[in-house]
């Protein structure tokens, strides 16, 4: 996509650039959330006369609804109750219990800002935005959030003991920059013909998070306290679960589209990552503090029905309705909520 | 910052709806000039897309297709294309636009719809002559005609 409104070396195509550009603006936004006029109910979806661009649609909805799902109600939580103020604190004191609970919760803000920042880029690059509701005005609130955090999270690992166990995620992130002045350079109008440049944009976005986990991950397990090291292993399955669900949604949904050996092959690896992550928090906290936010966030899973319908796609008898119906996040629930019980426990413990 | 969620549960059409619509609009009102006409024709277009929802493979590039041929037989019908919209007063832009606008309105519909999908649209010659069913040696002649009408009758 090349930008309209870029000067050009013909004066007349300039000109008509220029003008469709600005003309265009002319027609004011409609409600972006609004519904088709006057159509009758969308009939069942015939998965066997899907082709590529359908599978693409609903991989479109599958990355921002249910990202946005997640890490609307995660963010929120994070982000406007001084996550950042609280992290530059711990950063100053020396050593404690509390600094430990930090280290083990310092990515979270980070990685709900890092997606929160590619759920704006995603909807506008498929030209979604303001079609999904997001806790962002655009993309330079969604790209400052994230520097803010960033500055705190930098900080962090730069001035603690224990925030040194994320510096390798952190110089994982020098990669941001190159990952937005990419996005930034696809300046057309927003489709959801743009697809592939979508999806390969939300993966370098979960790439940057999964090197913070990975290094969340590392130090929980260099943790002495056995019930402390245990709440921070469930504190990063926690955190790794919300990427897990939306990939096996995205595999289930496209096992529906592009019914065969591979898509049930990978929707069923995503299934039994999703299943491994909830029976490994099982058995982790089994008999620990964190025995009943497990308890509630296993229920929760399965009162979402995920698992069943992601084994129905699996068998080949997958529903898109039922899939997209699987992601609809209440306050209060899911792994934010977890995450949110285990590091009041581990406060507490501390 | 205001708790949201997300809207799951919205349909795959209903999706492609509030993906494509505010562009289809703004296509629409280029080619035809009328804001009342591009909504009416870009309600077409989905409603049309609605009829086929099944049969339809690449749901964006349907909705393009018949656009276009909407606002190609909508002009073939009236001379509406013709009729300029008051501006909106608050805003002020350089003398060249409006000029230009004008121009466009003036131009054999073919042409105006092929500037439309090359400039604003940035689509290759070879997809214009696709959406608008002609050869691409065709399309690329209503561009290089649309523009040299243009620069021929432009303010020196």
């Amino acid at each position: 996509m090349s930008d309209p409104t870029t000067p050009t070396r013909d004066g007349a195509e300039d000109l008509v650039r220029r003008t469709l550009a600005v003309r265009a603006e002319d027609m004011a936004p409609g409600d972006p959330a609004g519904a088709p006029p006057d159509l009758d109910r969308v009939g069942p979806i015939a998965p066997g006369r899907l082709g590529r661009s359908r599978r693409s649609v609903l991989l479109a909805a599958a990355v921002v609804v249910v990202a946005a799902a997640t890490a609307g109600v995660a963010l929120a939580a994070r982000v406007g109750d001084g996550e950042a103020g609280r992290l530059t604190t711990v950063a100053e004191q020396p050593p404690s219990g509390g600094a430990q609970v930090a280290a083990i919760t310092a990515p979270r803000a980070l990685v709900d800002a890092l997606r929160v920042e590619r759920n704006v880029a995603v909807t506008t690059l498929l030209g979604l935005e303001g079609a999904i509701a997001l806790p962002v005005s655009g993309t330079t609130q969604a790209r400052s959030d994230t520097d803010a955090v960033l500055a705190t999270f930098e900080a962090f690992v730069a001035t603690s003991a224990a925030g040194s166990a994320y510096q390798s995620g952190l110089d994982g992130l020098d990669g941001l920059d190159g990952l937005r002045r990419d996005i930034d350079s696809y300046t057309g109008p927003g489709s959801l013909n743009d697809l592939d440049i979508a999806q390969d944009v939300s993966d370098r976005y979960a790439g940057l998070v999964a090197g913070v986990l990975d290094d969340q991950q590392a130090y929980a397990l260099t943790i002495d306290d056995p019930v402390v090291r245990t709440g921070a292993v469930a504190y990063g399955e926690g955190l790794r679960l919300g990427e897990q669900t939306t990939q096996l949604v995205q595999a289930s949904l496209l096992a529906v589209v592009v019914p065969g050996p591979e898509s049930f092959a990978e929707a069923a690896r995503l299934h039994a990552e999703v299943q491994g992550t909830l029976d490994t928090l099982v058995a982790v906290t089994a008999g620990t503090p964190f025995a009943g936010a497990t308890t509630t966030l296993v229920d929760e899973v399965e009162q979402t029905g995920l698992i069943e319908a992601a084994e129905r796609a699996i068998e080949g008898a997958g529903d898109v309705t039922v899939l997209l119906g699987t992601v609809d996040l209440q306050q209060g629930q899911g792994w934010p909520a977890f995450l949110d019980s285990v590091e009041e426990i581990l406060v507490a413990e501390s | 910052m205001t708790e949201t969620r997300a809207g799951a549960g919205v349909d795959e059409f209903t999706l492609v709806y509030r993906a494509e619509r505010n562009r289809l609009r703004r296509v629409a009102y280029l080619m035809t000039g009328q804001s009342a006409v591009a909504e009416e024709l870009v309600h077409d277009a989905f409603v049309r897309l609605h009829q086929k929802w099944a049969k339809v493979d690449v749901p964006a590039a349907y909705l393009r297709t018949t656009l276009v041929r909407l606002c190609l037989a909508w002009r073939d019908r009236t001379a509406m294309g013709q009729a300029r919209e008051p501006r909106t007063a608050d805003r002020v832009e350089p003398p060249e636009i409006d000029e230009t606008w004008d121009l466009l309105a003036r131009l054999p519909r073919d042409q105006r719809v092929a500037l439309v999908l090359r400039y604003y649209e940035d689509l290759p010659v070879a997809e214009i002559a696709r959406v608008m069913g002609c050869r691409p040696a065709t399309a690329r002649t209503r561009i290089h005609r649309a523009l040299a009408k243009l620069r021929e009758e432009m303010t020196p």
